[in-house]
């Protein structure tokens, strides 16, 4: 379909010139890289600890939530109100028994709580294999 | 400037050389910025625009994986940030009536051109493809100048072969017919 044979055409755009990239395009291309390389590390969880830890992390603060937050632990309220503890732990506990009094107000049920936590480690596991296994229109 | 292989540079990225990546700019952007260019039809957008291509370039990097050449995949990358940006804004179309363009010789227009100086000829040239809709104009450039095959181009656009195959017979169709009008007007000019 395509005579290229003694084609002028060819031959005449074959000889014109590539438009320049501007001065300092490499320059400005690396500032960018460096940014964006330097956020990916400070919110990217792949930054300092491999996707297994936090998946580790993850799971155990999700049974963690579950626990705290399900149940009504005697043993917890008594050691964050009498131990003789620091002002910050103080604060601290004091922190997780008003989040622990909301969510008895709310009247949220175990199930509930454990449906949420689920769909919460999906996501997670989710991401954690989308960036192992990476396949997209670019993956060519 | 002597650059190595792609693949090359990709190792010592792949590898935490970010530095590297530099070297891959300096080799592949002016081909990039030509191919936005030639989309966008303004060197502010441009400029911007060539700039996110090679840092959508760098942050897929990891899933290249080497199938297609490495110009392939990163001109696929320009071309479609390029017309995602022209998405909201009309994309020219032609304007040349197919019927017109089978009503020459081609021989008659090489001849005409090979008449005129070399300057003339490519001041020819610009003009005839500046006339082209965006992105004849850089299929065209693609084929002849880059050189790339019909299935690189095929990638790179996201068009079929077929596709290809056709829209470069009429868009060198086309082109000659351009140049055939615009020598017309310049030996007239001549004439007077």
């Amino acid at each position: 379909m395509l005579n290229e044979n003694n084609d002028i055409l060819k031959k005449l755009i074959a000889e014109t010139d590539l438009e320049k990239a501007p001065g300092g395009f490499t320059a400005k291309v690396m500032k960018k890289v460096r940014a964006e390389e330097k956020s990916q590390s400070l919110f990217d969880p792949g930054g300092f600890l491999s996707p297994q830890y936090w998946l580790l992390i993850g799971s155990a603060l999700g049974i963690a939530l579950i626990f705290i937050f399900s149940f009504d632990i005697p043993l917890l309220s008594w050691l964050i109100e009498n131990a003789d503890l620091r002002n910050i732990t103080k604060i601290l506990g004091q922190f997780l028994l008003n989040i622990q009094a909301y969510i008895t107000q709310i009247d949220i049920s175990t199930t509930s709580i454990a449906i949420f936590a689920g769909i919460g480690m999906l996501i997670l596991i989710d991401r954690l294999l989308r960036k192992r296994f990476a396949f997209g229109i670019f993956s060519l | 400037m002597a650059f190595r292989e792609d693949q090359y540079y990709i190792e010592r990225i792949k590898d935490g050389e970010t530095s590297a990546f530099s070297e891959l700019v300096e080799k592949h952007k002016d081909w990039v910025y030509t191919i936005v260019i030639r989309i966008l039809r303004s060197h502010e957008e441009a400029e911007e625009t060539a700039q996110d291509v090679f840092l959508k370039a760098y942050n897929s990097l990891k899933t290249f994986q080497g199938k297609s050449k490495f110009s392939t995949w990163l001109y696929s990358i320009a071309y479609n940030t390029a017309i995602t940006k022209t998405r909201k804004r009309k994309l020219k179309t032609s304007d040349l009536d197919d019927e017109i363009i089978y009503n020459y010789s081609e021989d008659e227009i090489s001849k005409s051109m090979y008449e005129l100086s070399p300057e003339e000829q490519q001041q020819s040239l610009r003009k005839a493809m500046n006339d082209l809709p965006e992105e004849e104009n850089l299929l065209i450039t693609l084929f002849y100048k880059k050189e790339n095959s019909i299935a690189e181009i095929s990638e790179i656009t996201g068009m079929s072969s077929s596709n290809v195959k056709v829209k470069l017979h009429r868009i060198r169709k086309k082109l000659y017919e351009k140049l055939r009008i615009i020598n017309k007007i310049e030996n007239q000019e001549k004439a007077f």
